[in-house]
């Protein structure tokens, strides 16, 4: 004689008993989907801040080099007939340079410094970004440091270069900051 | 009333569970193959990336240590009233650093017919042994470089900014992402150019 509970299950299943087994079925398929969805974003992510990293070494490259011209090209950026000398920051966080430096083209540009509306002969050469990427930009704040003895008296400035990019068209916009300190005599 | 349950599923029944067990199927398999995919895709390019740098960190030792950058071509000149660059330049497809720890040459290395190539990174090192090194295997699409002056000025001092501009194009390694390119660029720039470096004024 079969056994009550077989009895039972040949009557098939109730709705009940289905929506319970989907429920469980949803439980454990669902983490997994989120799971790769994490993983591809997590890797994504980093493909663009990888780019990031290499477009921001470019531009710190180039103004570490400079670095010691500072004073020089402040001295070109003085307008003669004012009494107010330029800051490495009133250089660096200009309307115009900073235009040049977000400008997205498809060929390497060239960002002159300026001033106000006076260009100066030094400038920093741009690579073209990949498509994803939308700004390009510079942050500065000057550094006041209790040891400028000790550091030769230099007026130090962190320098953030920024840059945000897009992983899909209409999705979240995503940033990285790359900090420098700049000296300048 | 045993005999009666036990007939079995009728067509329709199965018909109606099968649809079911498709549909189902399918939307997790949708799900699952566009998440394959996209992690396929991004951990290939991250393996480029990863080339692309591990080229990068040696090229970027090399011409810090150049002290002098020779290309295919001469270098381009960009005045200092000029305020764009040219649109129309052409490329190397080799340059050579020559510094104190050695002469280097990078070039697009040959690779069989059909097949995506390396960047090769050729020379002696300081010690006189051979140097011979390929990047990128096999995922370089194109190398090309490009040694460009910029006349300047510091100030009032005369300045050569001297920069190697690079363009890469890297393919991807997977025969399932056939058309997926990686376009990168770079700019580096030199340390010890006597005469023409950013540190010192050029002799003109």
């Amino acid at each position: 004689m079969m056994p009550s509970f077989f009895l039972h299950r040949i009557r098939g299943f109730s709705m009940a008993e289905i929506m319970v087994a989907v429920f469980i079925v949803g439980l454990i398929i669902g983490p997994l989907v989120l799971l790769l969805n994490q993983s591809t974003q997590k890797t994504n992510v980093s493909m663009y801040l990888f780019l990031a990293m290499h477009y921001a070494d470019e531009i710190a490259q180039q103004l570490q080099r400079m670095a010691p011209h500072f004073d020089q090209i402040l001295a070109e950026a003085k307008d003669p007939t004012s009494q107010t000398t330029p800051t490495l920051r009133d250089l660096l966080m200009d309307g115009n340079f900073l235009n040049e430096v977000k400008k997205l083209d498809n060929n390497f540009t060239l960002a002159f410094f300026q001033f106000g509306a006076k260009k100066l002969q030094a400038c920093l050469m741009l690579s073209p970004m990949d498509g994803h990427f939308k700004t390009r930009t510079l942050d500065v704040y000057p550094l006041v440091s209790q040891t400028s003895s000790i550091l030769g008296q230099k007026n130090f400035w962190k320098v953030n270069i920024i840059l945000e990019w897009k992983e899909i068209q209409n999705g979240p916009t995503q940033s990285a900051l790359f900090p420098i300190i700049l000296g300048n005599p | 009333m045993i005999a009666k349950k036990r007939q079995g599923f009728t067509f329709p029944e199965i018909v109606i569970v099968v649809s079911l067990v498709s549909m189902i199927m399918l939307t997790i398999f949708a799900f699952f193959s566009s998440g394959v995919r996209s992690t396929v895709k991004g951990k290939d390019r991250l393996d480029s990336i990863r080339a692309m740098t591990l080229l990068l960190a040696d090229m970027k030792k090399d011409i810090a240590n150049a002290e002098k950058i020779e290309a295919e071509n001469l270098p381009l000149q960009i005045g200092e009233t000029e305020d764009l660059f040219p649109d129309d330049v052409v490329y190397d497809r080799k340059v050579t650093f020559t510094g104190k720890d050695g002469i280097f040459s990078y070039s697009q290395g040959a690779a069989a017919k059909g097949e995506s190539s390396f960047v090769l990174r050729s020379g002696k090192n300081a010690r006189g042994e051979d140097v011979y090194e390929k990047f990128g295997v096999p995922r370089i699409n194109s190398f090309e470089v490009l040694h460009v002056i910029k006349k300047g000025k510091f100030g009032s001092l005369p300045q050569d900014f001297n920069q190697v501009l690079i363009k890469m194009v890297l393919d991807s390694n997977d025969p399932r992402l056939p058309e997926d390119k990686l376009y990168f660029t770079h700019v580096l720039v030199p340390n010890r150019l006597p005469g023409s470096d950013w540190s010192s004024p050029a002799e003109n």
